[in-house]
């Protein structure tokens, strides 16, 4: 299980989001709040700066080190402002099995496609069931793929169903795009015998407009001879205003909501205190777009 | 300061004696005009009783708006949620005028209840009906306020198909709150319930209809939401070791939202009957049901709560932009 952090909005300083906060999302390495796990498989992000060459691409940055003790994400952070945002910290099950390597830190963003993404979530069955989703795959991205993660291959799934996946999409066209993979894996989980609780929490940035799913496949059906746990960890939070920073000795979004233009969405809120955060729904996506010369933020639902 | 439990209209019909327990345990407050009694996000310390004065509930909500929830008269309490569940504070209070009451640590309510004290045991009981009630009249002040946007609404669910299986007890204690159950405590649970597995997409009840039983989710999710013409309102996911339909089954009205399963489903049907059982006199089984009651009390409230927060956020955010 990762962690996930991004953001939409007035530039900050990427030290505000990364590090500073009482729950940051480097924190989230060692001590997230609803984890009970070590995210020690690595660190990645895209951040798009607008004070960048070629702003519409993002600056990335990708490492299989703990993210907390790298000390070039901690230089850079205070250097880059960003306007988006989409960082992730991986956590894997501890054991000799799992593959750490460079390809499998999210987020996954291929060559000339301006979305990014990042999971948090785990896919049951995945390795039965993925060599039937290369039929569902446009070749380029089928070749594309270097990892071994199921996240990649959900990535690669969203893009192929988009017309142009080398333009930055309406929100509309990538709902449709999202609800084309989700549906695709439902189908073949399904012909593959595969019911057990299967999260696909995923946040997608183009440095335009951001979408934030919340969606279980097989919600809540479990092994009867395991003991069920938490899903609290599966959870997906936002907040949003106009200006953040340190406010009143707190990292919060200020300035009310009817003013507000920036946006945070994370696995977990930043903050120990959740008073300003709240969570999207379940079987939903969270939908941040332009509008104008602000921002508009809707709730779709996710009928799959 | 004595007397101020006698005024207290929830706890009415305590007896004499049980009232003497919790003013045992109780301590007087005071706080002053403006001043915060407690904090969106601090550790649950107890329960408030007000005795004179006036108290006021307000909701911090993204951009660092506050939203007024309601005010608390004499005679009224607020900060229940800290006898029921360990979660964190869920709004601000605030006095309006000075105000002065008693104070239920809930460190010593719980030894209580764990000793089956009657003050407690009575006590928690109507707890449970106020937040039950506070709940509803949450989830009405949604379907008032129409605010959800029309992406956010789902199909009405039709009828499916539900077959009956047998529950084992592999199945009971793979839920964590049963999982020290005894032979005997599982037994109970399969003859006081009905077991079924229902496909995903099943109508199971709509809003407005009786509360003769509660649906609890052994496997699968079960969706709430509040019917909008041709379209849903999701208000809850329901999954393993929750209830539908616990808000009706608590407060005795009808339903307030209408259920269905978001994912094929194994669902036990308990009757009203068995459910006041537990309450009136918990045995093993009921105590560790009643455990889970509680803290999904607290739950459902925070989720209407959070969702109609949302709804208000999410218009003024987006009224900011048109």
């Amino acid at each position: 299980m990762c962690r996930i952090l991004s953001y939409l909005g007035t530039p900050v300083l990427l030290d505000h989001l990364l590090y500073a906060p009482d729950s940051s999302l480097l924190s989230q390495v060692i001590n997230a709040q609803m984890l009970d796990m070590l995210n020690l498989a690595g660190f990645g992000m895209a951040a798009w700066d607008p004070a960048s060459h070629e702003p519409e691409s993002p600056f990335v940055y990708r490492t299989t080190q703990v993210g907390l003790f790298d000390r070039n994400v901690k230089l850079l952070a205070s250097k880059v402002a960003a306007h988006a945002l989409l960082a992730h910290i991986r956590g894997v099950a501890y054991n000799s099995t799992v593959q750490i390597n460079e390809q499998n830190v999210h987020p996954f963003k291929f060559d000339r496609v301006p979305l990014a993404m990042a999971h948090n979530g785990d896919l049951a069955g995945f390795r039965e069931m993925r060599f039937d989703l290369v039929p569902h795959l446009r070749p380029e991205f089928a070749r594309a793929i270097q990892g071994s993660t199921d996240s990649e291959w959900i990535y690669a799934l969203t893009l192929s169903a988009l017309d142009d996946p080398y333009r930055i999409a309406t929100p509309e066209e990538l709902l449709a795009a999202i609800r084309k993979a989700i549906g695709t894996i439902r189908e073949l989980r399904a012909q593959h015998g595969i019911a057990r609780s299967s999260s696909a929490n995923l946040i997608f940035c183009d440095g335009v407009n951001l979408i934030a799913v919340r969606y279980t496949f097989d919600f809540g059906r479990f092994e009867h001879r395991q003991l069920q746990g938490t899903t609290e960890f599966l959870s997906m939070w936002y907040t949003f205003g106009r200006d953040y920073g340190l406010h009143d000795d707190e990292w919060k979004l200020i300035g009310g909501a009817g003013s507000g233009d920036s946006m945070i969405v994370a696995s977990e809120p930043l903050t120990r205190d959740f008073s300003t955060w709240i969570e999207v729904p379940e079987y939903s996506a969270l939908v941040a777009r332009r509008d104008g010369t602000r921002r508009r933020a809707e709730i779709h639902a996710l009928e799959v | 300061m004595d007397d101020v439990l006698e005024r207290v209209t929830l706890l009415a019909d305590l007896p004499p004696e049980a009232r003497d327990e919790l003013r045992g345990i109780a301590r007087p407050f005071a706080v002053d005009r403006g001043a915060l009694l407690f904090r969106q996000g601090d550790p649950p310390g107890g329960l408030y009783v007000l005795g004179d004065g006036l108290l006021e509930i307000a909701s911090r909500m993204p951009g660092d708006d506050t939203s007024m929830v309601s005010r608390i008269a004499p005679g009224e309490v607020v900060g229940e949620f800290a006898l029921l569940d360990n979660g964190l504070r869920s709004a601000n209070v605030r006095a309006v005028e000075d105000s002065t009451g008693l104070f239920v640590p809930a460190r010593a309510f719980l030894a209580l209840l764990g000793d089956a004290r009657p003050g407690a045991v009575g006590a928690i009981d109507a707890l449970r009906g106020l937040v039950a009630r506070r709940t509803r009249a949450t989830l009405e002040r949604i379907v008032a306020g129409e605010l959800a946007e029309p992406s956010e609404l789902r199909a009405v669910p039709a009828a499916g198909r539900a077959e009956p299986v047998d529950l084992t007890y592999d199945m009971i204690r793979s839920l964590g709150r049963f999982a020290r159950l005894d032979d005997a405590a599982c037994a109970a649970l399969c003859a006081c319930a009905e077991a079924s597995q229902v496909e995903r997409g099943t109508a199971l009840f709509a809003a407005g209809s009786s509360s003769d039983s509660a649906l609890f989710v052994m496997r699968g999710a079960v969706r709430g939401g509040i019917v909008r013409g041709t379209r849903v309102e999701q208000i809850a996911i329901h999954g393993p070791g929750e209830w539908a339909g616990l808000v009706a089954m608590i407060d005795g009205g009808v339903q307030p939202l209408a259920a269905s399963t978001a994912e094929t489903s194994v669902l036990l049907k308990v009757s009203s009957d068995i459910f006041a059982g537990w309450r009136r006199a918990p045995d093993r089984l009921g105590q560790a049901v009643l455990n889970g009651v509680d803290r999904q009390l607290v739950k459902d409230q925070r989720r209407a709560n959070r969702h109609l927060g949302r709804a208000i956020a999410l218009d003024r955010f987006n009224a900011g932009a048109a």
